[in-house]
């Protein structure tokens, strides 16, 4: 995640930070009609507060009860003689019992392990069943922790910190929306998605956190559009992630079109507006939306290849194969293949969904003989997936495709799925064919593949590096090669030139 | 043959030269890639749905990539207005990372540890191309 904020800034993103944390306090003792305590103020549990069972039945109802009432009674029969609860040190809490239940699971103490976890269960449980605003809460804490390092160098204590923060988050919010559904009020619901949307451009933190709650959750609607507007904003001054932003417009329309807060036609409408847009995150934001829709795909795809544009390009191509059916993500990404020369996987997502899908278009292609360089990318994109679902249509290709790169692309997947014996035998046929035996680029892409074989038999490649150094090779792939060698075989590479 | 016969036949050779070099250039030029780390697919880290305190989160929002593509620095040939085109001075492999879940069980998963890289692999090379001038080389 790119740092967002200038040392010059410093200043002010403090005061901004503590601005923040006032209102989010502020605003968490003015939500509530009754009063509230302050954030480090405990909550007595009265077994009073606890609603009969004739009211409230299910958990969502519960929660309703606890709402109305601001009652602070857990589920369970409450001991009157447990101590409150304080937010921070149920947090600190959480921090210590994920930590050690990390550390049973390393030790192989299993069970112990899933004891532990149960008890951080209960009390994750009590957390939101005593702490109505346990989501503002939880946001001033991280908003406390931004401006720290990056996520990858905290403390594993704070890494755990984030991740109990996160949760919190994530159930108040599942919690206010599921209320918001059944009194079909979302104001509480809309205060803490438009003070998380707030909080993000403070910093990585606060970014990552928004992200990781709103991107594709149903929480952001209408009344948030000027907020994600801000952040596309921000975006285009290089303020803020570019894809983060991107994010929080494609939710906020999916969630408007869900909610008829506007219409497919209307929100289509307002992307071929958008499409004039000199802000990326909202070129993509309204190419997603056009392509989704049948009537407009044939006209972004268009105006996709006019401009140019591969970034772009490249986000819709992402986009159309993870979201749109898996037939259709393959003729979108075939329209922009010429946009897409070598972005190395893309079909990859593709092959992911339906391997099926993307071995019968490979078929379709080699029976026409067309476009070798989408041959290449649905080997690719179908060979290599984890599973080997993609071997029998590189076997195909090895054996019959016109294609050089095409049939080198395959050999790729023997050295991943195919045994070792049937990996040599493909690098030899290859090596057999004098278009790639005197063509150094091919060449010098099958050195590379052997990098694939280097924890395998070392005679294998001892044998395989010595045909290729006979070979005529580029000076680039002569020394690729004897790096993978030296790696590989005992005494290092044969000093026998080719 | 008379020195201006041999004269005119010379300058027809290196005219007809000059035209058949300038048709053949293909008039292509490197344009740099830069590198590019892709996610891929969502592997649901905590056994589908978290549950808690009577509600149930979705665990499509503790997730980890199925596998990741890694697309080093390279260039691609693209159209241009000068007499110019490619010439290949490298490989460079594209990477593919796959990852699996780390403990699933749990409720609280840290920031920056949800994911365990698995493997890695080789998954296609790419090429370094440099542009150069169409035209006769130059020793």
């Amino acid at each position: 995640m790119p740092q967002q904020e200038s040392s010059g800034s410093h200043k002010s993103t403090v005061l901004f930070l503590a601005c923040l944390t006032a209102c989010i306090a502020m605003g968490a003792v003015i939500m509530w009609p009754t009063p509230e305590p302050d954030t480090e103020a405990t909550i007595e549990v009265s077994s009073n507060n606890q609603p009969s069972p004739g009211t409230a039945s299910t958990p969502i109802e519960r929660q309703i009860s606890n709402d109305r009432s601001d009652a602070t009674a857990p589920d369970k029969a409450v001991d009157d003689t447990a101590p409150p609860l304080v937010f921070r040190e149920s947090v600190a809490q959480l921090c210590t019992m994920g930590l050690r239940t990390a550390e049973l699971a390393q030790e192989d103490e299993v069970e112990a392990a899933q004891q532990l976890n149960e008890e951080v269960r209960d009390l994750l449980g009590n957390v939101l069943s005593h702490f109505a605003d346990a989501g503002e809460r939880s946001l001033a804490m991280l908003v406390e922790m931004s401006g720290g390092p990056e996520v990858s160098e905290q403390s594993a204590l704070d890494n755990t910190k984030l991740g109990v923060l996160q949760l919190l988050l994530q159930a108040e919010l599942t919690r206010r929306n599921q209320l918001a559904d059944i009194a079909a009020d979302r104001s509480r619901i809309n205060a803490l998605v438009q003070a998380i949307l707030d909080s993000m451009p403070i910093g990585n933190l606060t970014t990552e956190m928004g992200n990781r709650c709103l991107h594709q959750a149903p929480y952001l609607r209408i009344a948030h559009e000027p907020s994600v507007l801000n952040l596309l904003r921000l975006a285009g001054e290089d303020q803020f992630p570019r894809n983060v932003a991107t994010n929080m417009l494609m939710t906020l329309w999916d969630n408007v079109k869900e909610a008829g807060e506007r219409s497919s036609e209307d929100l289509s409408q307002l992307a071929m507006l958008r499409l004039d847009s000199s802000d990326p995150s909202e070129i993509v934001a309204a190419c997603r939306q056009l392509l989704a829709d049948e009537k407009y795909r044939a006209v972004v795809l268009s105006w996709l290849r006019d401009r140019k544009d591969t970034q772009i390009a490249l986000a819709i191509a992402q986009i159309a194969a993870k979201e749109l059916p898996v037939n259709d993500g393959i003729a979108v990404l075939g329209e922009l293949a010429p946009l897409l020369k070598h972005t190395r996987g893309t079909y990859m997502s593709l092959g992911l969904r339906s391997p099926h899908a993307v071995s019968e278009a490979y078929r379709k292609h080699l029976a026409a003989n067309t476009h070798p360089d989408i041959r290449r990318e649905l080997i690719m994109g179908v060979g290599m997936i984890p599973d080997a679902a993609g071997l029998p249509v590189a076997e195909l290709a090895l054996a019959n495709d016109p294609s050089a790169e095409v049939r080198i692309q395959a050999m790729y997947v023997f050295t991943v799925h195919a045994t070792p014996e049937a990996c040599e035998r493909a690098i030899n046929r290859l090596l057999d064919d004098p278009e790639i035996a005197n063509n150094q680029s091919h060449l010098g892409s099958i050195v590379l593949a052997l990098q694939n074989l280097e924890k395998g038999d070392p005679n294998r490649i001892a044998r395989l590096g010595a045909r290729l150094q006979s070979l005529p090779l580029a000076n680039y792939s002569r020394a690729s090669l004897k790096e993978i060698l030296d790696r590989v075989l005992p005494g290092g590479a044969p000093t026998s030139g080719g | 043959m008379s020195s201006r016969s041999l004269l005119f036949a010379v300058f027809t050779l290196l005219f007809a030269a000059a035209i058949t070099a300038q048709g053949t250039c293909p008039k292509k030029q490197a344009k740099f890639i830069p590198e590019a780390l892709t996610m891929h697919g969502e592997l649901p880290c905590s056994g589908g749905t978290v549950s808690f305190g009577g509600l149930t989160i979705s665990s499509a929002q503790i997730a980890c990539p199925i596998f990741a593509t890694h697309t080093m620095p390279h260039e691609v040939e693209v159209d241009a207005l000068t007499e110019t085109m490619v010439e290949v001075t490298g490989k460079a492999s594209s990477w593919i990372y796959y990852f699996e879940c780390q403990q699933d069980w749990f409720l609280i998963v840290p920031w920056g540890s949800s994911c365990l890289m698995k493997s890695t692999l080789a998954g296609a090379s790419l090429p370094r191309y440099r542009t150069v001038p169409c035209g006769p080389i130059t020793p």
